[in-house]
C-alpha cells in the first residue's frame, strides 16, 4: 500500500470511528428524556459499561492462558491478577492497583525463566 | 469546573500506565511493518482505538485493499456504539461542551474508568472531570506511540520477559477497573457479560465476542 492510501485508510478510520462514537450521543440527546423515563432502558445502559469491562477482560485473559493452557501461562496471570487485587486492597488506586499487578506478572515471568535455565 | 478537570486529568494517570506500554508496543509493530513513524503517530492521533490500530498495522503488512483495512476497523470499533448513551446517562443535561469533544476520546479503558467514577462526582464537576480523563488518555496514547515508532525498537530488542510483562498491562488495567465497579450492577450480570463473552470467542472473533458479552450483560439488567 502506498504512502498516500495509507493517509486515506487512517483519515476514513479515524472519521468512521469517530461517527461511531459520536452520533449514538446524538440520538441519545434527542431523546434523553424519553430514555430516563423508562427504568429498564436505563437499567441496560447502566449495566454496559461493567459488562464491556467484564467482555475487556475476559478476552485478554483468555488471550494470554488459552493458546498454551500450561502451569508457564497460568501461573504469571494468577500472581498478575494477585498483585492487582493486593495493590487495590492497600494503596486504593486503579494506577497503583494495575502496576502492582505488571510487577507481579513480571516477578513470576522472571521466576520460571531462572527456574528453567 | 478547572478544578474537576486538572482532577480529571490526574486520574487519567490509571488509564495512561495501561496505555503507555501499549502505546510504544503499537509504534513499534507500525515500524515493524514498514510504516513510517509519522504514520504510526498519525493514526494514533485519528484513529485513536488500540485494538482496531494493531489490526490496521497488521492487514497493511499483510497487503490488504484499502476499503476492507476500513472495514475492519469500524467493524472492530462498532462496539463503541453503546458507550456514548450509556455516559449521558451520568452528565448533565446542560453541557458545555459540545458532543464531538465528547465523543473524540471515548475509548474502552475512558468509558470504563469513566463509568466507575462518575456517579462519586457532584453533577457540576462531572462534565470537566471527563474532558481531564479524556485529554490526559488521548495525550499519552499519541505520546507512547511516538517514544515506540521512533524510539522503542532498541529497547525492546533484547528483552522477552520485558516485552511479555507489557502485555499484561491491559489486563491488569482491566482487572483494576473490575474491583472498582463491581458493586454497580448485580453479580448475575457480570456473570452472565462473561459466559456470554467466552462462549463468543468459540464463535466469533473477539471483538464480536465483546459485543455479545455487553449485550448479554445489558439484556440481563433490564430484565432485572
Amino acid at each position: 500500500m502506498n504512502a498516500s492510501t495509507l493517509l486515506w485508510v487512517i483519515a476514513l478510520g479515524g472519521a468512521g470511528t469517530l461517527l461511531i462514537r459520536l452520533l449514538p450521543m446524538i440520538w441519545q440527546e434527542k431523546g434523553i428524556r424519553k430514555a430516563a423515563a423508562t427504568g429498564r432502558l436505563r437499567r441496560a445502559l447502566d449495566a454496559i459499561g461493567p459488562s464491556a469491562i467484564v467482555a475487556l477482560l475476559a478476552v485478554s485473559f483468555w488471550g494470554m492462558i488459552a493458546p498454551q493452557a500450561s502451569v508457564q501461562a497460568v501461573l504469571p496471570v494468577v500472581a498478575g491478577l494477585a498483585g492487582v487485587w493486593l495493590g487495590k486492597k492497600l494503596l486504593r488506586t486503579i494506577a497503583w492497583a494495575t502496576l502492582a499487578g505488571v510487577l507481579a506478572y513480571g516477578l513470576a515471568l522472571w521466576a520460571l525463566a531462572s527456574a528453567s535455565l | 469546573m478547572k478544578s474537576a478537570f486538572l482532577r480529571g486529568l490526574a486520574d487519567s494517570l490509571s488509564i495512561a500506565v495501561g496505555y503507555v506500554p501499549v502505546a510504544i508496543s503499537f509504534g513499534l509493530a507500525a515500524v515493524y511493518a514498514d510504516i513510517p513513524p509519522f504514520m504510526a503517530v498519525l493514526t494514533s492521533v485519528l484513529v485513536y482505538a488500540g485494538a482496531s490500530q494493531f489490526i490496521l498495522v497488521s492487514l497493511v503488512a499483510g497487503g490488504a485493499g484499502a476499503a476492507s483495512v476500513v472495514g475492519i476497523v469500524l467493524l472492530m470499533n462498532l462496539r463503541h456504539l453503546f458507550y456514548g448513551p450509556a455516559l449521558m446517562t451520568r452528565l448533565e443535561d446542560e453541557r458545555r461542551l459540545p458532543l464531538i469533544a465528547l465523543a473524540a476520546g471515548l475509548t474502552d479503558e475512558v468509558f470504563a474508568t469513566a463509568i466507575g467514577k462518575l456517579e462519586t462526582l457532584p453533577q457540576p464537576d462531572r462534565e470537566g472531570w471527563y474532558a481531564g480523563l479524556q485529554l490526559g488518555a488521548y495525550l499519552s496514547w499519541v505520546g507512547g506511540t511516538a517514544v515506540g515508532a521512533y524510539f522503542g525498537y532498541d529497547w525492546l530488542r533484547d528483552s522477552a520477559i520485558l516485552s511479555q510483562t507489557l502485555g499484561f498491562v491491559l489486563p491488569a488495567l482491566f482487572f483494576a477497573l473490575l474491583l472498582e465497579i463491581r458493586q454497580l450492577v448485580p453479580l448475575r450480570v457480570l456473570a452472565g457479560a462473561a459466559g456470554a463473552t467466552l462462549l463468543g470467542m468459540w464463535l466469533l472473533p473477539s471483538y464480536g465476542a465483546i459485543v455479545l458479552g455487553m449485550l448479554a450483560g445489558a439484556l440481563l439488567a433490564g430484565r432485572r
